[in-house]
């Protein structure tokens, strides 16, 4: 996956190769079983997460 | 005569176990040792004259009285702990914050993203678990688990991230001998 070769592609030690091919996507999810609110610190962790998702260059 | 804390405790380690199902699962998510748990937990029996859990299967599960005594005290401890969370805003916020991630996730997430994030909130604690097992986040007391790949049937609640995509990578030096398809 590409975030597992962030490091390498920024690098140069690895290039993207047939980037037009439509590879498959996979969804990510993140899951906890505090029942009515999640405590702050997880919120701020998520949203914290979905942000880095986001920056790093993927597809999301 | 036992403290109002020691009694707190003893309780603390009987609803976490009686949770994760494991004095090792109670221990992870309080942050103490798994003997530390069990000997809580039998000076809450000694004091309360009852065995509250049955030590003898292989699973820990509590005894009768113990589910009687769960049912009643677990909603308490629960909104004292929630209780933690009505003051902080996230200039206070505090607190271990316990969670597992694939490998896929661990490099990025220690290398960088870590990083920035216990900067920007300087008083949480990150417990964090790379590991491609499957985890069973209540029974190994994890607060939060990423998961790459549809959910299957669950009774934990999943918030979506986004997506990942599967890229073809390759070294220039291969490029450079086969030739860029």
């Amino acid at each position: 996956m590409r975030i597992a070769i962030e490091d390498e592609l920024a690098a140069g030690r690895l290039n993207v190769v047939l980037p037009e091919i439509p590879m498959f996507t996979t969804p990510v999810y993140v899951l906890h079983a505090f029942e009515r609110q999640l405590p702050l610190r997880a919120r701020l962790f998520i949203d914290f997460l979905v942000e880095a998702l986001g920056v790093s260059r993927l597809s999301l | 005569m036992t403290t109002i804390l020691e009694r707190t405790a003893g309780l603390l380690a009987f609803v976490r176990t009686v949770d994760a199902g494991s004095f090792a699962g109670a221990a992870r998510s309080i942050g103490a040792s798994p003997s530390a748990v069990s000997k809580s937990v039998s000076r809450l029996e000694q004091r309360l004259g009852v065995r509250l859990l049955q030590r003898s299967t292989r699973t820990l599960s509590p005894t009768s009285e113990g589910a009687a005594y769960y049912e009643h005290v677990a909603p308490h401890l629960r909104a004292i702990e929630e209780a933690d969370d009505i003051v902080q805003v996230p200039g206070n916020v505090r607190g271990v914050l316990r969670v597992t991630v694939p490998s896929t996730f661990g490099r990025p997430l220690i290398s960088a993203w870590a990083g920035s994030f216990l900067e920007r909130y300087p008083d949480i604690k990150l417990d964090l678990s790379v590991t491609d097992r499957r985890v069973d986040l209540i029974r190994e007391g994890f607060d939060l688990a990423v998961r790459i790949g549809e959910l299957e049937d669950t009774n934990l609640i999943g918030r979506s991230l986004g997506v990942l995509q599967y890229v073809l990578g390759a070294s220039p030096e291969y490029l450079q001998r086969r030739g860029i398809p």
